[in-house]
């Protein structure tokens, strides 16, 4: 990273901030005011930062992914402000959409992304909008139960099967369009989330951004970046609890001392130290190298089991306190529930690796294998 | 008691359960996320278990309670949780009798026994304040006897369903000379006492638990104390053990085991991945289960289990909750991310399937487990000193 980078990072820590104390003085969900928000981290170059170099941006740098997810984590403004970002850069950049990176890089597009925990790390089999060619593009149909910030979006990219020939494609669908309905709620870190229904929607043929082999190595490639950042970003919430946790261990005091000077307290805590130091090391890595989809894979599974470790810990460590909504810390908490069950859980990377450690492991021919 | 006549009586529960469990007191069973069902549905559990004469498995006949072996009372519970019935506040009938039984005078048995039995009264427990958790006998809340009454000032914090109690026990502090442990007096006091103030706080889940109780300038008669003046840290260590250790350790984990199992019927089965989990957790049921048997079989007369034993079951009726609401939240799957904080405690829709509705909120309430009727690293602490003498 270079001065341009710590530039743009300084910058976001006091976006992130002046954000966090106005929701913490007003109690406020920041979904309430997204547009606006994002409007301004857009002015500070924030959406366009991330962006790979050849769009203007500073993304190729792997260091630098990793500190800007990080510290999305870490002061956790907005649950909403992540990783669909990463997402659509890697879309646009890899189709050479230039005019909508344009348009994402400048604030004026907000991307939403449909992500399937149980279909990680492929193209989705099942879950895609079905697709139909007519004379003038597609006909669309079809729904995603869960979408994060949907109902927020500007811009749904979205994979679609075509009905006649299975093709797999990658789509640019705009919010605004009549055919599509979306049904908010909130998700469990409070964010807005939306259940999309489309009904018989005419796509122009401009908005379909990849198809075939194509469209579903750009689909995988979308979903490591963003499996990368999210990553990153649970080592970021990670980190947060341990410093909220340190300090509270400081100052709480029962027995006449702080219960940070007993031992089983001081142990705890040092092994969740080793645990954000390692998840740190994968997490970076796999910034550094989106191309590999089993090291993001590694880098989250590991993410999953170490937030919720440090998550129960600092709960446990603040007693009473901490399963309230009073302080700061249950959002962390909530934001760590959110972050371990989307793109893909413990267990589906873990089947992902093991895919990979048996097709080396597996002898060549399972007729010598059955002859032994 | 032979095994014949345990499964006898198991079936007798059993019949009763199917016959008294409508289908509407389990479909609000299963929507519960808390520690325990929330005060409406409680109450009328409470009644019809008040009517059949099972209300307060633990008591002496003498007072109402069946008369049953420690190993009844075991099947007993089980079967409630195996059947999903609502899980009943403990403070009543399994705190405050107990210490009543214990410790009280004759006129207190006579006088708050029988609504204690019959759920007209509803109990909370004034223990915890905001500068003494873990460190009980720190607590600041002052009585000080005025005439034939004590006046009390102070705060509790996390007094669950102060809201929907019209009794609480509390802890007070009567002597700040002495050491901290031998200067409480255990007190009971009625809510709508002049200067009582009850604020809510609301757990991450969203749901309405706990609170903080205000007390300014309240008086109480010096009879509704309990034992002598000055002498409350051993009477609130005998309703600790209750706490601790006087229910089924396994109760609320079988609950959650039998949503996880619903689900799984519902959805075709369950991944490899969870099923090992599962089993897994399945194995440390039985122990507990079986620890719990050997435990009560040496002592088959309702009183106290004993701290270090009492200890071992929290320790792991803490672990195992936990653990199964880990479980059942991520075989929920995505739905899993889902707030369902609106259908739960404000009568919104589900969104999504059914059986996800409780399993976010469940997983978060879980966490209180391991801190509330004391912290697991108390529990350890009370175990390495009291079990192994170091």
């Amino acid at each position: 990273m270079d001065d341009s980078h710590t530039l743009v990072l300084d910058m976001q820590k006091r976006f992130l901030s002046d954000w966090n104390q106005r929701i913490s003085a007003n109690n406020e969900n920041p979904d309430n005011d997204f547009a606006p928000m994002w409007g301004a981290a857009a002015e500070l170059g924030l959406t366009m930062a991330i962006a790979p170099d050849k769009h203007g941006g500073l993304g190729d740098d792997g260091d630098f992914h990793f500190s800007y997810f990080h510290q999305r984590g870490a002061l956790l403004a907005c649950a909403n402000f992540g990783a669909a970002l990463a997402g659509a850069w890697a879309i646009l950049s890899a189709t050479n959409q230039n005019d909508s990176a344009d348009t994402l890089g400048s604030g004026a597009m907000r991307p939403a992304l449909p992500t399937f925990p149980e279909e990680i790390g492929t193209f989705p089999k099942k879950r895609t909008l079905t697709g139909q060619e007519t004379e003038t593009g597609i006909r669309l149909w079809g729904q995603f139960d869960i979408v994060r910030a949907a109902p927020l979006a500007t811009h749904i990219f979205a994979p679609v099967r075509m009905e006649d020939n299975g093709d797999s494609c990658i789509v640019l669908l705009d919010t605004d369009d009549a055919a599509i309905s979306i049904v908010p709620f909130t998700l469990v870190d409070k964010a807005t989330a939306g259940k999309i229904t489309i009904t018989d929607l005419m796509l122009k043929p401009t908005h379909i951004l990849a198809r075939g082999p194509l469209a579903e190595a750009i689909w995988v490639a979308a979903q490591t970046a963003m499996i990368a950042a999210t990553a990153a970003e649970a080592t970021g919430v990670m980190q947060s609890l341990l410093d909220q946790t340190v300090a509270y261990v400081r100052q709480r005091q029962q027995f006449g001392a702080s219960i940070g000077s007993f031992q089983s307290v001081q142990h705890r805590l040092a092994e969740m130290l080793v645990e954000i130091e390692l998840t740190h090391s994968l997490a970076l890595a796999a910034s550094r190298d989106l191309s590999d989809t089993l090291l993001a894979s590694a880098a989250k599974a590991r993410a999953n089991d170490a937030l919720q470790k440090m998550a129960d810990c600092a709960v446990q460590f603040h007693g009473g306190i901490g399963t309230t909504e009073e302080l700061a810390l249950s959002r962390y908490f909530r934001r760590a529930m959110a972050l371990r069950g989307e793109l893909g859980t413990t267990e589906q990377h873990f089947r992902l690796i093991e895919n990979a450690i048996c097709s080396e492991v597996q002898p060549a021919s399972p007729v010598t294998r059955s002859a032994a | 008691m032979t095994d014949l006549a345990l499964e006898t009586f198991r079936n007798e529960v059993r019949a009763f359960l199917d016959q008294a469990l409508t289908t509407d007191l389990r479909q609000e069973a299963d929507r519960q996320t808390g520690t325990f069902a929330e005060p409406a549905l409680a109450q009328r559990w409470h009644r019809i278990l008040y009517r059949q004469g099972w209300a307060a498995p633990s008591w002496p006949t003498e007072f109402g309670g069946p008369g049953w072996t420690a190993q009844q009372k075991l099947v007993f519970e089980r079967e409630c949780a195996l059947a999903n019935a609502p899980l009943l506040p403990a403070m009543g009938i399994s705190m405050c009798g107990p210490v009543l039984i214990g410790h009280g005078t004759a006129e207190q048995k006579a006088r708050f026994l029988p609504s204690i039995l019959s759920g007209e009264d509803r109990w909370c427990q004034g223990y915890s304040e905001p500068g003494a958790g873990s460190d009980l006998a720190s607590i600041k809340t002052r009585a000080i006897r005025d005439g034939d009454e004590y006046v009390i000032d102070g705060t509790k914090i996390w007094t669950t369903f102060a809201h929907a109690s019209n009794w609480m026990f509390l802890l007070a502090r009567t002597d700040t000379e002495a050491r901290p442990q031998a200067g409480i007096t255990f007190l009971l006091v009625p809510m709508d006492t002049p200067g009582i103030s009850v604020s809510p706080i609301l757990s991450m889940s969203g749901e309405h638990e706990v609170n903080q109780v205000f007390l300014d300038n309240v008086r109480i008669p010096v009879a509704n104390r309990v034992g002598e003046e000055n002498q409350g840290w051993t009477v609130a260590k005998y309703l600790l053990e209750f706490e601790r250790g006087g229910v089924a350790a396994t109760g609320r984990t079988l609950r959650v085991v039998g949503l996880l199992r619903r689900m799984a019927q519902e959805n075709g089965g369950l991944p490899p991945s969870l099923l090992r989990r599962y089993a897994a957790l399945d194995v440390d049921i039985r122990a507990t289960e079986y620890t719990q048997q050997r435990m009560l079989a040496a002592i088959d007369s309702g009183q106290s289990v004993g701290n270090a034993n009492a200890s071992i079951l929290k320790l792991k009726a803490s672990q195992l909750y936990q653990t199964a609401s880990q479980l059942f939240l991520d075989a929920v799957g995505e739905w899993g991310l889902v707030d369902q904080a609106a259908a739960l405690y404000e009568g919104g829709q589900v969104v999504g399937p059914d059986y996800c509705v409780t399993a976010a909120a469940r997983f978060m309430n879980s966490k209180a487990m391991s801190i509330f009727g004391g912290t697991s690293e108390v529990q350890k602490t009370i175990l390495a000193r009291g079990a192994l003498g170091l």
